[in-house]
């Protein structure tokens, strides 16, 4: 069972910088754990505390129940791929692989057959007598991904290995290391910046920002029930539109003032949040994802909003449009191409009260149904 | 290893190299007589500077200071402006023979010292240069070691840059002049350092051209001093220490320099 | 027209180096052989003598006391010397070490003394009497104070060989040191992930990644070992010292050509010098080139 759980941890840097505060995170044998968040926001060093190469401040790690806080990375069993591969250049690509299981003081013919094996699972059996500066690049990946799969370790930990790759090959390798992990079944620990690969990689997905833990879900959950603003603005591409906006009566039911227009919410179960608990008083900011607004003739007349067009991009059967509305905000919306706009045009979109998000001024959406 | 013990030994060693030079330091102001007296330092009443008059007044120890400075830096400078022309020809120009030449003179680079000490002689002998400072100059124009310092440093400035310099409508040696040596400033300054410690410890060829002791440069000048005032110790070890002042504090003003220049071409290697 | 100036501006430039490197590079090298096939007293009397300097050279045991000498003092120079100064350079390129540039500094302050003023500085630091080493060695272990350092045949060699050590070994550090530096720290990382221990680190890590300076300053220090002449001629006050233990290939050249007159036996065994190392050169190359793989 190897279970990670993370009690607490602090990081605290000797120039007094704390790059991780009080996270608490549990990780579930065999979980495939993405950590994602701009840079600088900790989940790198929350990596690097879990393999060992980072000293914790306070709180406690522990692996499959043990607190390992002091112990030695290599006691840990924990397998690691870094960003830039960090193979031994002076090695072939096969003693770059069997080279944890020499250190481990395995008998050579099980070496051999173990680096052989894993070898053949990654397609690497042509190159094994090249050594590291004449790979390309997805090879050099492999190579690093075999010399932690030989290991057979009670964790991967990745730290955004595929960064250093063109987006062909990123797509290409993100389901051949999903696919990997589904077959040996190990914990992984994985880390990018990328929300793409978040998403579509992980079991759950951990957003960080500033060294403290935002989110912890399944993908879907981050993606229909975010948090807070932060986590709604960085999971979803194109980002989610957040527009201030103030709670006000209207059409004799609950409403919001958005851009200087009013949209009547109508009858509170239409939205995803309970408009009559306290808090729905103090909401300050709306998200809407631009894929979610609507044709304005699906919608009465008190759920539009109006704007100018200031720029489109056509992208294929859709097009981005960026509209001003009227106290000039910015609001992106993705609609049809077929609807003919050019910059300058006076347009209204629909909103539909079920797609809204509701967030109060320190960012933390409100509570869900 | 504990960090300590780390400290201990590099403190050790570092003891191990200051000790000797303290010991000239101290030496330079001991008195003759209390050389057996006080192997190691002596008591603060009786440092003296008897020996830096002594060296003063017994040789033309000026004179020999002189000759070394002149030398050094009339080599220096002949040496950077020759290596640093023709490191950037090879650097920044493409041109029939090139590799010819880089590769004639990488291979007479191989060649030890010692090797052209008697042909030299005659050339020089026939040349009427023996026992003069020409002597030692002219030979010492030549440093294949600088030029290829200076090609390896220039081949990094921008290919632009100069192209710049061209369509603003310099030749190319205000190319050179203007634009690439202010950029190479730091391997300048490491090269005229290695090229000045050179020529100015430089004892071989010298003790060989030069016979007139007021031509001496100072290597060649303490060692006679050696034999003629053998006693001397004080004397001695003033003299050297004067001698060995110039290069310290060029390198203090060079220190960054040199160490990127040494370390540039080997690691690479 | 710019074009044309930049056609010829190389040619310019290098010319007043080509010129001097024709006349006192390769003019010289090419002489020299020549002359080694005469007997010369002085630059003006020349006797034309074939391979006789060399076939003389080879049963000569003056030469071949030289170059027993020469071979001793650079075996040992450099098996003392890198261990030392790779040592050093490890315990220095520590990152928990303070002061790095100041010890740098002081371990490369004995190359700054220059050769010869070293020279002249240890001709009293191994006085038998007075000087710094013997009553050191006298008050730290009660070894006598009168060693005859630089008088004492069998002794000659281990003086040079210390005072060489002392010389060169921060020069070679700052070598090391600026190589260790250059080696990827992530190796590391991964290696003790990978389970590697600090001398399996040492091993597989740092010897690996500091290769070409290692070869690099092995070779160096061997072909400037053989050149030795300085050293041992002021050390031992001008001469080849007692029983000629002092007497280095350099220094016989120098007796023979410049003392001796005979510039023709000089170019001689200046070329025999330069083979020798060259063949010393190669083998080095051979053994570090195809020795230790990937394993």
């Amino acid at each position: 069972m190897a279970e990670i759980a993370f009690r607490g941890v602090n990081k605290i840097y000797p120039n007094g910088f704390q790059a991780v505060h009080r996270l608490d995170l549990s990780i579930a044998d065999g979980e495939f754990l993405v950590m994602v968040g701009p840079s600088g926001c900790g989940k790198s060093t929350t990596l690097r505390m879990l393999a060992g190469l980072e000293t914790i401040s306070s709180g406690d790690l522990l692996i499959a129940g043990q607190r390992v806080n002091d112990l030695h990375p290599r006691a840990r069993n924990i397998a690691m791929v870094f960003q830039s591969y960090a193979l031994y250049p002076h090695k072939t690509v096969q003693g770059n692989i069997e080279f944890p299981l020499r250190m481990a003081k395995l008998p050579a013919a099980e070496v051999k057959t173990r680096a052989l094996e894993v070898a053949r699972m990654l397609e690497l059996e042509p190159l094994l007598q090249r050594k590291p500066g004449l790979l390309s690049g997805g090879q050099r990946q492999r190579v690093a991904m075999a010399r932690a799969l030989v290991r057979d370790p009670v964790a991967f930990l990745m730290d955004e290995p595929l960064s250093n790759l063109d987006a062909k090959l990123r797509v290409q390798m993100r389901a051949e290391i999903a696919a990997l992990q589904r077959r040996t079944g190990t914990t992984t620990v994985y880390v990018t910046h990328d929300q793409v690969e978040a998403m579509t990689m992980g079991d759950r997905v951990a957003v960080f920002k500033d060294g403290r833990l935002q989110q912890v879900d399944t993908p879907q959950q981050l993606f229909e029930r975010p948090v807070n603003t932060f986590v709604a603005g960085f999971i979803g591409s194109p980002s989610m539109n957040l527009i201030a906006a103030r709670m006000e009566p209207a059409g004799g039911g609950p409403g919001l003032t958005v851009a200087g227009e009013r949209i009547a919410l109508g009858r509170e179960r239409e939205t995803r949040f309970d408009l009559t608990a306290d808090e729905a008083e103090g909401v300050a900011c709306i998200g809407l994802r631009p894929e979610d607004v609507v044709d304005p003739q699906l919608v009465e007349e008190d759920r539009r909003l109006h704007g100018r067009v200031a720029l489109t991009e056509l992208l294929g059967r859709e097009q981005m449009v960026y509209l001003d509305l009227r106290d000039g905000t910015r609001l992106v919306a993705r609609l049809h191409a077929d609807r003919r706009l050019k910059a300058g045009d006076e347009i209204a979109v629909g909103i539909d009260p079920a797609r809204l998000y509701l967030f109060q001024a320190d960012g933390r959406a409100l509570a869900y149904r | 290893m504990r960090r300590v013990v780390v400290y201990m030994l590099l403190v050790i060693f570092a003891m191990l190299c200051l000790v000797p030079i303290a010991w000239l330091v101290a030496s330079a102001f001991k008195a003759n007589a209390d050389f057996h007296v006080y192997p190691v330092v002596p008591p603060v009443e009786r440092l003296t500077l008897a020996n830096f008059t002594s060296l003063f007044t017994q040789m033309p120890f000026l004179r020999f200071m002189m000759n070394s400075f002149f030398v050094a830096g009339a080599t220096v400078i002949l040496q950077l402006f020759f290596s640093s022309l023709g490191g950037f020809a090879l650097a920044k120009y493409d041109f029939a023979g090139k590799k010819a030449v880089m590769g004639v003179m990488l291979a007479t680079m191989m060649i030890p010292g010692p090797v052209l000490l008697a042909p030299m002689y005659e050339l020089i002998y026939h040349m009427g240069l023996i026992d003069s400072h020409l002597g030692l100059i002219v030979p010492g124009m030549v440093n294949v070691f600088g030029m290829f310092l200076f090609r390896q440093s220039m081949l990094s400035v921008p290919d632009e840059m100069l192209q710049a310099a061209r369509i603003d409508g310099c030749n190319e040696f205000q190319i050179f002049w203007h634009v690439v040596m202010p950029v190479s400033r730091p391997i300048v300054g490491a090269f005229c350092l290695i090229a000045f410690m050179g020529t100015w410890n430089s004892f071989l060829w010298p003790q060989i051209i030069l016979q007139s002791s007021d031509r001496f440069t100072l290597p060649i000048g303490l060692n006679q001093m050696i034999g003629v005032y053998e006693a001397d110790y004080g004397a001695m070890m003033a003299g050297t220490l004067l001698a060995v002042l110039p290069v310290v504090v060029l390198f203090f003003l060079l220190q960054k320099e040199f160490i990127a220049g040494l370390t540039k071409g080997a690691v690479k290697g | 027209m710019p074009l044309r100036t930049a056609r010829t501006a190389p040619y310019l430039f290098l010319a007043p180096f080509v010129l001097s490197f024709l006349i006192f590079g390769a003019y010289p090298i090419v002489r020299s052989v020549m002359l080694s096939f005469y007997i010369t007293s002085g630059p003006e009397a020349q006797h034309f003598v074939g391979l006789d300097n060399y076939l003389h050279l080879l049963q000569d045991p003056d030469f071949w006391t030289a170059v027993r000498n020469t071979a001793t003092f650079a075996l040992g120079s450099v098996l003392l010397q890198l261990p030392l100064s790779l040592g050093l350079a490890l315990l220095l390129n520590r990152a928990d070490i303070h002061g790095r540039n100041v010890f740098r500094f002081i371990f490369f302050s004995p190359n700054l003394m220059g050769l010869v003023f070293s020279a002249l500085l240890f001709m009293l630091i191994l006085a038998p009497r007075f000087g710094l080493l013997n009553a050191a060695l006298h008050a730290l272990f009660g070894l006598p104070s009168t060693t005859r350092w630089l008088s004492t045949p069998a002794l000659v060699m281990p003086a040079l060989i210390m005072v060489a050590l002392w010389l060169y070994t921060g020069f070679n550090m700052v070598y090391f040191l600026a190589a260790l530096q250059a080696v990827d720290g992530e190796l590391y990382e991964a290696a003790t992930i990978d389970g590697a221990g600090r001398w399996a680190q040492f091993r597989h890590v740092t010897l690996p990644g500091i290769r070409p300076v290692l070869i690099f300053v092995v070779v160096l220090s061997t072909i400037g070992s053989f050149q030795l002449f300085e050293l041992a001629f002021l050390l031992l006050g001008n001469s080849s010292g007692p029983d000629q233990a002092g007497l280095t290939i350099v220094m016989y050249l120098y007796q023979n050509g410049f003392l001796g007159g005979d510039l023709g036996y000089a170019a001689a065994i200046g070329w025999t010098l330069a083979l020798m190392v060259l063949l010393l050169a190669l083998v080095q190359l051979r053994i570090t080139g195809t020795g230790k793989e990937a394993r």
